[in-house]
């Protein structure tokens, strides 16, 4: 549907058991926009998130992909209409080459069977012009093992091979955590290139600072609900600090 | 194979990016040396090579390089099977019982019950598949150690061989063909069978499937993480029973060359094979923990054992001396490989995937 934002959350509720996760959540994301949703431990980012890529589904409320409306049962449903996860781990393997984890589990392969095999220099070159485009132009070979890459570089490779196979929104499930500033700044320009690419891009994020620097918009929750919602523009990192500790009155 | 490589990649490789590689011919010649994976096992060669030919000078002729062969083929073909499955990330030790039961049954339906051969070739192999099926879904299914599992099925199998004959050989005194196919036969007037041909056809097969197919990624992804593989999307149970069974049937078929070979089965040959295929894998580049292995490597450690095997025979060493030389000969490549590795990345090598 033309002029639709890319993803709504209306009214979504998740309970296990007795206790409400997240409770009458509102939440949108567009193309080319970055979200961050941070919050105190336990208060439903983490369950927020899982929601929108499929492993949970919620209990009531609606989401609309693109104008549509969808219902995920598994994460597999939402990678089909083009909701890709970054998780922390990654699922990158380390002793297996660049490129090898670029295409792992969909591999480019030509000739006919039972002599197919892989299309080994387009997979290479595919994966360079990739990795070049977030910003890795360290890189030598394609051939390296995955081994070799720091982690904002690994989590640059994560996000260029979301972004290649059709994602149209990425979550980023805290993609700084344990990084150095200097590989954080790796892994920010690798976000903005997604999303100055058209991609609408949702991060959960301890470090409050980092989203701030790095967002268009930051959703804050608390107990479950969307507390606020603010225009990096519009407010401090000090400010959001201090939703997000409870400091509301300050 | 993994070749060399360094500034092979062309187009894509930025002229300023590259290190070292490239300043000098002498680096950038030490650096194609580095790209070879299987340098470790390649230099235990051939130290172990020349000291044999030094001790014996019957060493360097026809009928030591068939007896070498024969040896090489008798642990390659297992070594593979294993090597496979451990860059799956998954071990098998019923090898061993496999390698002596399945010979055990084609020539006890063949020669005792009078079933046509390659129907008993035939269920044989399937035998070995199953059990193979068998050791894999255990592992899967009750997530318990594929070592403990086929420790268990493998001590399982060796009894039923045992009690299948009562512990009897079943010889051969004919001239069958498919006797001749697998092995019996010599090359022209050499000393070396045939058998040769199995393992160069089963290397040169699993060698390609391993780095050229897709299904060749998964296997190492599967052994290298596979909760990773898992998430994107790899059938990684599938591939790993897939393994199990590769593994089973090749311990088979190599039983069933040995039986080609020289004409009699026997429950209890090959008992130590299940650490020797072990020793193979890891020799040729494997590592225990899963996701790295090399089919070549494999085919050149068990040439290695093959001529340590002959080396010791010929040298007037007796052969009861093979197994502390191939625990000497474990430790030496291992710490080659590693050593290898660490230069090689001080070199800026790349190792073309």
């Amino acid at each position: 549907m033309p002029g639709a934002k890319l993803f709504v959350l209306h009214d979504v509720t998740k309970s296990f058991g007795n206790l409400v996760a997240i409770e009458g959540v509102v939440f949108e994301v567009d193309r080319g926009e970055i979200v961050g949703l941070v919050g105190d431990n336990g208060a439903g980012k983490s369950t927020l998130v899982k929601v929108m890529n499929g492993f949970y589904s919620p209990d009531r409320g609606v989401m609309r992909f693109d104008g549509r409306p969808v219902r995920f049962n598994s994460p597999r449903d939402a990678r089909s209409v083009g909701i890709e996860t970054v998780y922390q781990d990654l699922a990158l393997i380390p002793a297996l080459s660049i490129w090898r984890n670029f295409f792992l589990g969909r591999e480019l392969k030509k000739g006919r069977a039972p002599f197919m095999h892989l299309a080994k220099a387009e997979m290479r070159n595919i994966t360079m012009v990739n990795l070049r485009e977030m910003g890795l132009t360290r890189l030598r070979s394609p051939d390296e093992p995955v081994d070799i890459l720091s982690g904002g570089e690994r989590q640059a490779l994560a996000i260029a091979r979301a972004r290649h196979f059709g994602g149209s929104l990425l979550v980023l499930d805290e993609p700084t955590s344990a990084l150095s500033v200097k590989e954080t700044e790796k892994v920010s320009e690798a976000v903005r290139i997604a999303r100055d690419g058209g991609l609408g891009v949702v991060i959960i994020d301890h470090n409050i600072g980092h989203v701030h620097r790095i967002c268009d918009r930051i959703v804050i929750m608390e107990s479950g609900r969307v507390l606020n919602t603010v225009r990096r523009d519009e407010v401090t990192a000090q400010r959001v600090a201090d939703m997000v500790a409870g400091r509301h009155a300050l | 194979m993994e070749g060399v490589t360094s500034q092979g990649t062309g187009a894509v490789t930025e002229p300023g990016a590259t290190r070292s590689v490239g300043r000098s011919s002498l680096v950038s010649m030490l650096a194609r040396v580095f790209a070879v994976q299987e340098l470790g096992v390649l230099a235990a060669g051939l130290v172990i090579g020349s000291v044999f030919a030094f001790l014996s000078p019957e060493f360097l002729t026809m009928a030591s390089a068939g007896s070498i062969l024969a040896s090489a083929v008798q642990f390659g073909i297992v070594g593979v099977g294993v090597t496979v499955l451990m860059i799956a990330g998954e071990f098998d030790l019923s090898v061993a019982s496999v390698y002596s039961l399945c010979p055990l049954v084609m020539a006890w339906l063949w020669i005792d019950h009078g079933v046509n051969v390659f129907l008993s070739l035939t269920l044989a192999l399937a035998l070995a598949a199953s059990i193979g099926a068998i050791n894999g879904l255990a592992t899967l299914l009750l997530n318990i150690p594929s070592f403990i599992i086929t420790l268990a099925t493998g001590l399982f199998w060796a009894g039923v061989s045992l009690n299948l004959t009562g512990g009897y050989p079943i010889s051969y005194f004919g001239t069958s063909p498919v006797m001749s196919w697998l092995g019996a036969a010599e090359m022209g007037s050499s000393k070396i069978s045939v058998s040769i041909f199995w393992l160069v056809a089963i290397v040169v097969i699993l060698a390609s499937v391993l780095r050229m197919t897709a299904t060749g990624n998964w296997v190492f992804a599967c052994g290298g993480d596979g909760r990773a593989a898992r998430a994107m999307g790899v059938p990684v149970a599938v591939v790993k029973l897939g393994c199990f069974i590769l593994s089973s049937v090749l311990a088979a078929f190599t039983g069933i060359v040995q039986f080609g070979s020289f004409g009699s089965a026997t429950p209890t040959q090959g008992s130590d094979l299940a650490l020797t295929a072990l020793v193979v894998a890891v020799v040729g580049g494997g590592s225990l923990m899963g996701g790295r292995g090399s089919i070549v490597g494999a085919l050149l450690a068990a040439i290695v054992l093959g001529m340590s095997y002959t080396g010791l025979v010929l040298s007037g060493v007796s052969t009861t001396w093979f197994q502390s030389f191939v625990g000497f000969l474990l430790l030496f490549a291992v710490i080659m490989n590693l050593r290898m590795e660490r230069l090689g990345a001080r070199f800026g090598v790349i190792r073309k995937s």
